[in-house]
């Protein structure tokens, strides 16, 4: 019986395998490597003949002068941005599902898609000129109100929401339409049913769109809080400057500073070892916690 | 099935564990041949000589992305493979990265972790280092005596420090790939003399006059549109080695940011923390309220910088020998009416400023330990000068072709005399007074050409050859400052030491940041004496120690 069963899977489970060796390839076997993490790691040398040095490694990191405030901006920057790419496409996607003719709607979903594709490399040289204090057309349409000129990605208090904000407009149209597809699978004779009770729109919205669309919220939520050492690497990397590192920098930039240029591969082991253990921790918790308070389990 | 299974999994264990081993004792025989027979071949040296019967040498190579070939020829066919072809020479490239020096030195990471290294390839100053504390490179120091010709010699004969770098307890493991960093990074003045004239302004010749021009420029309206929109000096976020950065403008001041100067008792010190830092910094720092600086420069990188001096917005600029090809000569050709001229940099003092010149080689090419010639190295640079300026020259072949290609890049090992762009220059300047190309060799012969089809036909292509190499060029100020001595270059010449390599980077960002908030005014310019004891207190007083150590050891 069991072995009639496997025999008809089977293809299934050699289409499943491709997907399978690859990601053991690539997210697996480098785990091996986390073990420079506790070595005073030697290209030359090797994985298995470098020196072994214990904790060193880690207490380097927590000892140097920066570490903290690069943990503070990493967190900052990534909770608010994790707050915001939920409320704005959550809220987007509601409102474009109340839009009745579909031409605007596929524009809209399309237009504010766009971004998505963009790299930060691009990106970050056009938002430095439309950001421009001198010159730039923001500050130009702020100067209409008489607003003195902001330099948004010079100045440490605007920094941070200056990439928060940044990174929502890149990347809301995308979450936007996991949102949308949600709302298309909510049961039309429930909003029927409403009516017939009375419900205005806002009730309807309420009462049957957020319910109905609340487990993929909360999928989405505790995917997104394993992010929560993660601030955006290249978006950062291609935005700051000096003027804001005080601001700016986050872990990613450190490693790269620590692991590409200065070659100290150990340190930046430890530091990628540190940020996947967190990242592991918020995971669990989160997902406890969808259980809990949402009853929706995602595994 | 269960048995099966482990069965063949301890068959296949056996016959992994059975071919490594094997490897490793045939790898131990090819060892010890190689070694005596090298012994014998002591006997007959001849450094342009080629090897019979031919020999195999296995390399790592790296080609740069600008690298191109003329019709029919290709990264495995070229003039300089078949000339080792010719020479007995095969070499066989066990891999080959066409790319970012970046990405090669990445792979060649990774071949160096899996210990099975090619005979011959080109490593960077921290992989020399651990390679020979590693023991996988050969003493190159007797095959060097040896085989190396006159003319290889005297470019280490000028730059003595390159050699240095590769010599470790006295035995040298490798030649340096060394650059003409003269032409490459040292420093010149470049000003829009369009703008000075219309200004009434006289060529600054002293570092008064340097400010006042940077004044004028800001606030008389030089692109004359009416409106404050132009700035003193170019600037960008590096402000210290980035392009454009502050090292110029520093000079002048007697100041040496991230170099290793000698002081009066020969002891190396870090130039960044010198007092003399302090007071251009408070300079700029006023040059930044007087909206002399762009007030974005904080937040620009070199090309967003270029943008500025291309539209006219900025007149001054302290930069490289090649700031006339790029950008400025984009500025030329956007507004014919621009002029830029290179001049020396005034000092403080009176007189021209010492400018600063990073180490020549950052590169070395080296043998693995244990093959059979390992004079091979020596070999091809002995033929890289050769073919290039040696007696049996052939430039158009070697060099630069008739169509302008470079074919001299497909070289395995090159290197260049410090002074060599200084060289072109006089020569070509003494073939113009005469108007007699014919003494010129190949190389010259080009920016001559290059040159008079600017004089007489006004090309803009070679606008900024002609004012980098031509008569009235920055390379002809560079020689003046040379002939001066009035060359600071960088004093340390090792691998990064053991501190620099866990601390450089984070000292370095605090540097920089320090330094751009002095100049914003947003930190005092007390804040650099702060500065200087955190510098020395997380770990710049170990580097000190360390570079000093290492200086002492080459005396």
């Amino acid at each position: 019986m069991l072995k009639k069963g496997f025999k008809r899977q089977l293809p299934l489970h050699l289409m499943l395998l491709p997907g399978i060796v690859l990601v053991f390839i690539y997210c697996y076997i480098p785990m091996v490597g986390g073990i420079m993490a506790f070595q005073k790691f030697i290209p030359s040398k090797g994985l298995f003949h470098s020196k072994w040095v214990g904790l060193k490694n880690f207490e380097y990191l927590f000892s140097m002068p920066d570490f903290y405030q690069v943990l503070w901006n990493t967190v900052f920057i990534a909770i608010l941005k994790i707050i915001f790419g939920l409320i704005v496409p959550i809220t987007i996607a509601i409102l474009l599902n109340e839009v009745g003719k579909s031409v605007v709607k596929r524009w809209v979903q399309t237009l504010i898609y766009l971004p998505h594709f963009l790299s930060w490399v691009i990106l970050g040289g056009v938002l430095i000129d439309i950001l421009s204090p001198s010159y730039g057309l923001l500050n130009q349409f702020l100067g209409i109100f008489s607003i003195k000129p902001i330099f948004f990605l010079g100045d440490n208090q605007w920094f941070p929401f200056t990439i928060v904000l940044s990174d929502v407009w890149k990347e809301f149209g995308f979450s936007t339409i996991v949102y949308l597809a949600a709302l298309t699978a909510v049961n039309p004779s429930l909003y029927e049913a409403a009516v017939i009770d009375g419900a205005n729109r806002w009730k309807q919205t309420w009462n049957i769109t957020i319910p109905g669309i609340l487990p993929i919220i909360v999928l989405m939520t505790t995917l997104s809080l394993g992010n929560v050492l993660n601030a955006g690497f290249d978006q950062v990397f291609n935005l700051y400057s000096p003027l804001v590192y005080e601001s700016g920098d986050i872990l990613d930039t450190l490693i790269y500073r620590i692991g590409l240029i200065d070659g100290q591969y150990g340190v930046a082991t430890a530091l990628g070892l540190f940020k996947s253990l967190i990242s592991f921790a918020l995971v669990s918790i989160s997902y406890w916690l969808a259980y809990k308070i949402a009853d929706y389990r995602i595994f | 099935m269960k048995g099966k299974q482990s069965l063949s999994f301890i068959l296949s264990t056996l016959l992994l564990t059975s071919v490594i081993l094997s490897g490793c004792g045939a790898d131990k025989n090819v060892k010890s041949e190689g070694a005596s027979e090298a012994k014998q071949q002591e006997t007959t040296i001849n450094p342009l000589g080629k090897y019979d019967p031919p020999i195999d040498v296995t390399a790592a190579k790296f080609i740069t992305q600008d690298v191109k070939y003329p019709d029919g020829q290709s990264e495995e066919n070229n003039a300089w493979e078949s000339l080792y072809k010719e020479m007995g020479i095969n070499l066989k490239y066990d891999w080959i990265v066409k790319g970012t020096d970046a990405q090669y030195f990445q792979k060649l990471n990774v071949t160096i972790a899996s210990g099975d290294i090619p005979d011959l390839m080109m490593v960077n100053s921290t992989q020399l280092k651990q390679l020979v504390e590693a023991d996988m490179l050969e003493d190159i120091t007797d095959a060097y005596n040896q085989y190396a010709t006159p003319e290889v010699k005297s470019i280490f004969e000028k730059d003595k420090m390159a050699l240095q770098s590769a010599t470790f307890d006295n035995k040298l493991y490798a030649i340096p790939k060394t650059e003409p960093m003269i032409g490459g990074q040292t420093p010149v003045l470049w000003v829009r003399t369009d703008w000075l004239k219309k200004l009434n302004l006289p060529e600054p010749k002293t570092w008064e006059d340097v400010l006042n021009t940077m004044k004028a420029f800001t606030t008389q309206d030089p692109d004359g549109n009416s409106k404050q929109d132009t700035f003193g000096v170019a600037l960008s976020k590096e402000v210290v080695n980035g392009y454009p950065s502050v090292n110029g403008f520093f000079n002048a001041y007697g100041a040496y940011p991230r170099i290793w100067t000698k002081d009066s008792s020969g002891n190396l010190i870090y130039g960044s923390i010198q007092p003399e830092v302090k007071t251009a910094l408070a300079q700029l720092a006023d040059m930044y309220k007087t909206g002399e600086l762009d007030k974005e420069f904080g937040v620009k990188d070199g090309s967003k910088v270029a943008e500025s001096l291309v539209n006219d917005r900025v007149g001054l600029l302290f930069g490289p020998s090649w700031a006339v090809q790029w950008p400025l000569q984009d500025n030329k050709k956007k507004n014919n009416e621009a002029e830029w001229r290179a001049l020396p940099i005034p000092s403080i003092d009176g007189g021209d400023a010492s400018v600063q010149m990073p180490f020549g080689a950052s590169f070395y090419f080296v043998v693995k330990k244990g093959i059979t010639h390992p004079e091979i190295v020596i070999k091809l640079a002995n033929l890289f000068t050769e073919k290039l300026y040696g007696q049996s020259a052939d430039y158009l072949k070697y060099g630069v072709d008739a169509k302008g290609i470079t074919t001299a890049k497909y070289s395995f090992v090159d290197l260049a005399a410090p002074d060599k762009d200084l060289k072109r220059s006089q020569n070509v300047a003494e073939a113009l007074k005469n108007t007699d190309p014919s003494k010129l060799n190949p190389e010259e012969k080009s920016t001559y050409d290059k040159i008079i089809s600017f004089q007489k036909e006004g090309d803009l292509n070679f606008y900024g050859e002609t004012y980098q190499s031509g008569p009235e060029g920055a390379m002809m100020v560079l020689q003046k400052l040379w002939d001066g001595d009035k060359i600071v270059s960088e004093g340390y010449g090792g691998a990064p030491t053991e501190t620099m390599g866990e601390k450089k980077a984070t000292l370095d960002k605090m540097e920089t940041e320090i330094f751009t908030k002095i100049i914003y005014g947003a930190a005092s310019i007390d804040t650099f004496d702060k500065f200087v004891e955190d510098w020395k207190n997380l770990g710049g007083e170990q580097i000190t120690k360390e570079v000093n150590e290492w200086n002492a050891s080459q005396k």
